[in-house]
């Protein structure tokens, strides 16, 4: 694998290379770094013009207290450690992303916006990121029964094919992720420290080369633990999920400051477990705006938990990929990760979305209304890929259920991508799912109507 | 920075007025200063590669760039090319393994801005605590980067080195800012390309590889006395001083012994040689290029590891006592002849046992795919495992694991990664890829073949060469063998000489250094741990034939075979213990370590030999345990293991 120049060069602006910390070559900050891209943006530079050697004539006109001309030179000049730091980086399996790659999640730069994180170090199964998921938080340090009860959490989640997105530390969010996977399930693990190490643990090894688990991390990938860096990477853990529940929380810290902020900015739906402990948060979680969920899994209705929330687009949704693409007409895939990015842009970026909640949703209208399965579509390029599995599961689905790895086989489609859909579907009440064995059947409106 | 002003940081180099920019050399400093490229430059040695690299040095750091840092297999810079940097005040430091203690000084000098050059071996990129300690955190500021022999980052090179592999990919991360050199002097198209395909946009500079001063010649001889006779008459013959190359340390070993009995002065040259004076092999390996390169020696008997890149401008001869494995190869190292001289010899002399040691090489390039997925699996159970933990869980020799290991982790993604001293299991698959193993050992077969019609050539031997490297030059030299219609140095054999040189052989016994420690936890049974009391320590002893050897090999599988070691080895070891080993204090008494799948064979010889040399045979050592054949023990742990709890002792011991 090798990466782009402007990842390169992000990466040369922004990342540590080394344990060492200080001295003059101090990475722009998340902020600043939105604050320099904006400025190259507005004079149509690209980062990966800033390794021609121009430094002076390329940034004649920039002036900022803190981010220096020097400064900027200084970073520039640590091509020979990003090579040698990414050659080990990618030869240990993990890999990079930037907010202008496809790939890179769309809950991250919708819920974010400037606050996204430049750059993902990642290993393991990088379509899961875009499939949202429950978000499981809770403490380090916690009793055997909660670790029990995020365990069977997990559990929960993979048996109706939802995601757990989670911190991997010790204690809640590890058991939540292990008892997710050891159910076949599938796992965003968002870590604050040594992601270098996880990716070759023996307890997630196997799951990454399974495709069912992807780790990833805002931070220099061989960075020891930091609760700085924990705290932080608490909103990233809400913002990948369509849905959150805090199985402990302390009236302190930073499981506790992380649901309030979440609470606050209204990223994801947010249950609490109950608890009789009197010294735990979660009863005033509660009260400034979660739910509470049973302490009993069996009582726990997941399904719920998604169709409540109203997210405002699903993973099938081709939202970001319009929009992306709407900008992208207009500049480099690089300009769409600033349109994205910066705060300037939100604004424009918030009306592009609008319109195209409008005007897209309207070719849409077919086939929702359609029984037949007949479309008209005006033009190919409208239709949505969530839709066209809609008409072929249909036409699969409705005389006899099928499980998941027939449907794998037959639409070829990676299956990651497939339980998405299915999930959606089965919301959407186009698929009702039926257990032991997992498979799904069409909801014909005939059917509908028998249940009415 | 234009060429006239170049030009005079030339003439400072070299340290005269009026000195000129060879044809190219301009053009590379143009591109790498002026326009920061990627370039890979094809020039015979001798043409110039450090000028460019160190007038480039000077002037990028005129400009405030950071220092240069030279990735080079040889282990020192030659003296004329440190007298050129010193004239241009580039201050350059070597960091390797020998000099571990001023790490921490040299990199507080480079971090102060006091350093222009940094020489570093590509060993040194393949060990995590030095990229991760030293290399790191100076190289948040390097100006430009120097790669010498490039060639050895193509698998289509004859001396691919999986340490050249990590270094490929550390260019292919290489920003675009970076200015980047890669030299070589041997390099066919086929090799370039590959470079080129691997390394992306990097321009190519090839100039021609012409060699006036060498005289080629080739030689069949298959026995090896006759080879040690030839080079014992020949060599005094010679002008100055030479290498001769063999395939393997054994024989390194022994023709340096050999030439030194015969009034030569040689010394051996190996990546495992070493001396008492000498702390490490690197060290003493430095010393021995130096007493070369300052005429203190007539011949050098050197292994491949004699560092590519070794150049000594008055190297009078090179002589391959056994044939290179490919035409690349021979041409790399025969080229060391003659660079600065009028008349210097290449003679190729081929034996028997080539053919079998090339075709082991090429059967041992790439590891078992039972071994790699054995310690896979091994590893994929842990979290991490060292090396001596591995050998616990596999009987498998240490140097298979080291190399399936090495092999392993230069991949790119890897199936594992070294964290400190232990390994780990990445979350990468990974399939044995035999296409390419087949391809590229048909490839040797093939290379092998032309070394084998370079020998019979009746053509211009050095238009063979040239032409097989691709060199857009190859006219008939008029001073090879064949060129000339007769031999350019005799091709004689004294008969006496080669009869002396067979008895040596069959003397050739080797020392047995017994280990003094034993593995962690292989001996439940008895007891032992760590280091041996003295008291159960053996002395050195001594061994007169390996398996299969060329002395008495051939003699000692056919009476194992027959069940019965024949009289002539009885002797033989009587003689080797009496006139040559001369143990002190004299042996008393001799035994035998017995086996239970052959109780007579070696009891029965042991008390022959006993009886030769007029001692008391002991039957002192009982088997009571039927263990596994120690031959199957591959590693220190097995083979400890295997022998816990397996010997008795008897009573009456003198």
């Amino acid at each position: 694998m090798s990466i782009s120049p402007n990842t390169q060069a992000i990466l040369l602006l922004t990342s540590h290379f080394s344990k060492m910390k200080g001295g003059p070559r101090k990475p722009l900050t998340p902020k600043e770094w939105g604050r320099f891209a904006l400025w190259l943006k507005e004079k149509s530079l690209t980062p990966e013009q800033l390794m021609t050697g121009r430094l002076d004539e390329l940034l004649n006109g920039w002036s900022d207290r803190s981010i220096t001309l020097e400064r900027v030179k200084n970073l520039m000049e640590r091509g020979a450690a990003l090579a040698l730091v990414m050659e080990k980086w990618l030869r240990a399996g993990l890999w990079v992303m930037t907010r202008s790659d496809p790939e890179y999640p769309m809950r991250l730069k919708q819920r974010l916006r400037t606050d996204s994180p430049a750059i993902l170090f990642g290993c393991g199964n990088r379509t899961l990121l875009n499939g949202g998921g429950l978000a499981v938080i809770g403490s380090r340090n916690t009793t055997d029964k909660e670790l029990a009860y995020s365990r069977e959490l997990g559990a929960l989640a993979a048996g109706n094919g939802y995601s757990i997105v989670s911190g991997g530390a010790r204690g809640v969010d590890e058991a939540s992720m292990l008892g997710a996977l050891e159910a076949q399930g599938t796992v965003i693990g968002v870590l604050a420290d040594s992601l270098l190490r996880a990716c070759s643990s023996v307890k997630y090894r196997n799951y990454l080369m399974a495709h069912n688990l992807v780790l990833i991390s805002t931070f220099y990938p061989e960075a020891g633990f930091n609760a700085g860096h924990a705290m932080q990477r608490n909103k990233y853990i809400y913002c990948l999920s369509d849905a959150a529940l805090v199985v402990q929380s302390g009236t302190k810290g930073g499981t506790w400051s992380g649901a309030l902020e979440n609470l606050k900015k209204q990223w994801a739906p947010l249950w609490v477990k109950q608890t009789n402990d009197k010294s735990a948060g979660n009863s005033a979680i509660v009260k400034a705006g979660a739910a509470w969920v049973s302490e009993n899994i069996k009582e726990i209705d997941l399904m719920a938990f998604f169709e409540n929330g109203a997210v405002d687009s699903g993973p099938g949704d081709d939202l970001f990929s319009r929009v992306a693409g709407g900008i992208k007409e207009g500049g480099s895939e690089y300009s769409s990760e600033l349109q994205l990015g910066s705060q300037a842009d939100c604004m424009a970026d918030e009306e592009i979305r609008t319109q195209h909640l409008v005007t897209i949703d309207q070719p849409n209208q077919p086939v929702e209304c359609t029984e037949g399965g007949a479309v008209i579509s005006p033009s190919v390029e409208d239709i949505k890929f969530y839709d066209l599995f809609l008409l072929k599961v249909q036409a699969m689905c409705s005389d006899s259920p099928m499980a998941t790895d027939e449907l794998v086989n037959v639409l070829e489609l990676n299956k990651a991508q497939l339980n998405v859909w299915l999930k959606k579907a089965v919301v959407d009440k186009k698929l009702r799912k039926l257990s032991k064995p997992v498979r799904y059947q069409w909801i014909t409106t005939q059917q509908g109507t028998l249940k009415l | 920075m234009n060429r006239t002003e170049a030009e005079s940081l030339l003439q400072t180099a070299v340290n005269d007025p009026n000195a000129q920019f060879r044809v190219g050399q301009w053009e590379a400093i143009d591109a790498l200063v002026n326009r920061r490229h990627k370039l890979l430059v094809v020039q015979r040695t001798g043409w110039g590669k450090s000028s460019v690299y160190f007038i480039s040095t000077r002037i990028l750091r005129d400009c405030g760039a950071g220092p240069t840092v030279i990735v080079s297999p040889l282990l020192a810079l030659m003296r004329n090319q440190i007298e050129a940097a010193n004239r241009l005040g580039i201050h350059a430091v070597t960091i390797n393994s020998t000099n571990q203690d001023n790490w921490p000084a040299i990199s507080q000098s480079i971090l102060a801005d006091q350093v222009d050059a940094i020489l570093i071996s590509p060993e040194r990129l393949s060990n995590e605590a030095f990229v991760e300690e030293v290399l790191l955190p100076v190289a948040d500021r390097i100006g430009l980067l120097v790669v010498d022999e490039v060639h050895c980052i193509s698998d289509w090179g004859h001396d691919f080195r999986p340490d050249y592999r990590r270094l490929i990919n550390v260019l292919r991360q290489m920003p675009p800012n970076i200015p980047v050199l890669g030299t070589t002097a041997t390099a066919n198209n086929r090799v370039i390309q590959d470079v080129q395909t691997q390394l992306g946009d990097i321009e190519i500079q090839r100039g021609t590889l012409v060699r006036d001063s060498l005289a080629l010649q080739t030689l069949r001889l298959p026995g090896k006395a006759a080879r040690l006779a030839w080079l014992a008459q020949h060599i005094p013959e010679l002008p100055g001083t030479g290498i001769v190359y063999v395939l393997t340390i054994r024989d390194a070993e022994q023709v340096a012994v050999w030439l030194n009995q015969q009034g030569i002065v040689a010394r051996a040259y190996h990546g495992s040689v070493e001396h008492d004076d000498f702390e490490n092999s690197n060290l003493y390996r430095q010393h021995l290029e130096d007493h070369l390169l300052r005429n203190e020696i007539k011949v050098l008997v050197a292994t491949t590891a004699l560092g590519m890149g070794y150049d000594k401008p008055d190297l009078g001869f090179v002589i391959h006592y056994q044939a290179a494995g490919s035409v690349v190869a021979y041409y790399q190292q025969v080229g060391r002849a003659g660079r600065a001289i009028n008349n210097a010899f290449g003679v190729l002399l081929s034996g028997r046992e080539d053919q079998d040691i090339h075709e082991f090489f090429r059967r041992s390039a790439f590891p078992d795919e039972r071994d790699v997925n054995a310690i896979l699996g091994v590893l994929a159970d842990h979290d991490e495992l060292s090396v001596v933990q591995l050998q616990q869980h596999l009987n498998l020799r240490q140097g298979q694991i080291d190399k399936v290991l090495k092999i392993l982790s230069v991949e790119s993604p890897a199936p594992v990664i070294k964290h400190g001293s232990k390994w780990r299991r990445t979350s990468v698959s990974f399939r044995m890829d035999h296409e390419r193993i087949e391809h590229l050992t048909q490839q040797r077969e093939l290379e092998w073949q032309e070394v084998q019609e370079y020998i019979d050539s009746e053509g211009c031997l050095m238009a063979y060469l040239r032409n097989a490297l691709d060199d857009p030059e190859t006219n008939e030299c008029g001073r090879c063998s064949t060129c000339m219609g007769e031999p350019v140095v005799s091709i004689d054999v004294d008969r006496f000489l080669a009869i002396v040189a067979g008895q040596f052989l069959k003397h050739a016994e080797m020392s047995f250094k017994p280990k003094k420690q034993v593995a962690a936890g292989a001996f439940q049974v008895y007891g032992f741990r760590g280091n041996l009391p003295p008291e159960l320590q053996a002395s050195e002893g001594r061994i007169l034939s390996r398996w299969g050897d060329a002395g008495w090999g051939g003699l000692v599988t056919e009476d194992k075979h027959a069940g019965h070691f024949r009289d002539e080895l009885v002797e033989a070891i009587a003689e080797m213990i009496e006139q040559r080993w001369q143990p002190d204090p004299v042996p008393q008494w001799a035994t035998c370590v017995p086996s239970i799948n052959h109780p007579r064979l070696v009891s029965e010889f042991a008390q022959r030999l006993a009886t030769r040399l007029g001692l008391p045979f002991v039957d002192a050592i009982h088997k009571i345990v039927n263990n596994e054949p120690q031959k199957n023990q591959q590693n220190r742990f097995h083979q400890c293991r295997n022998l816990d709890g397996v010997f008795e002792l008897s009573e009456n011991i003198p």
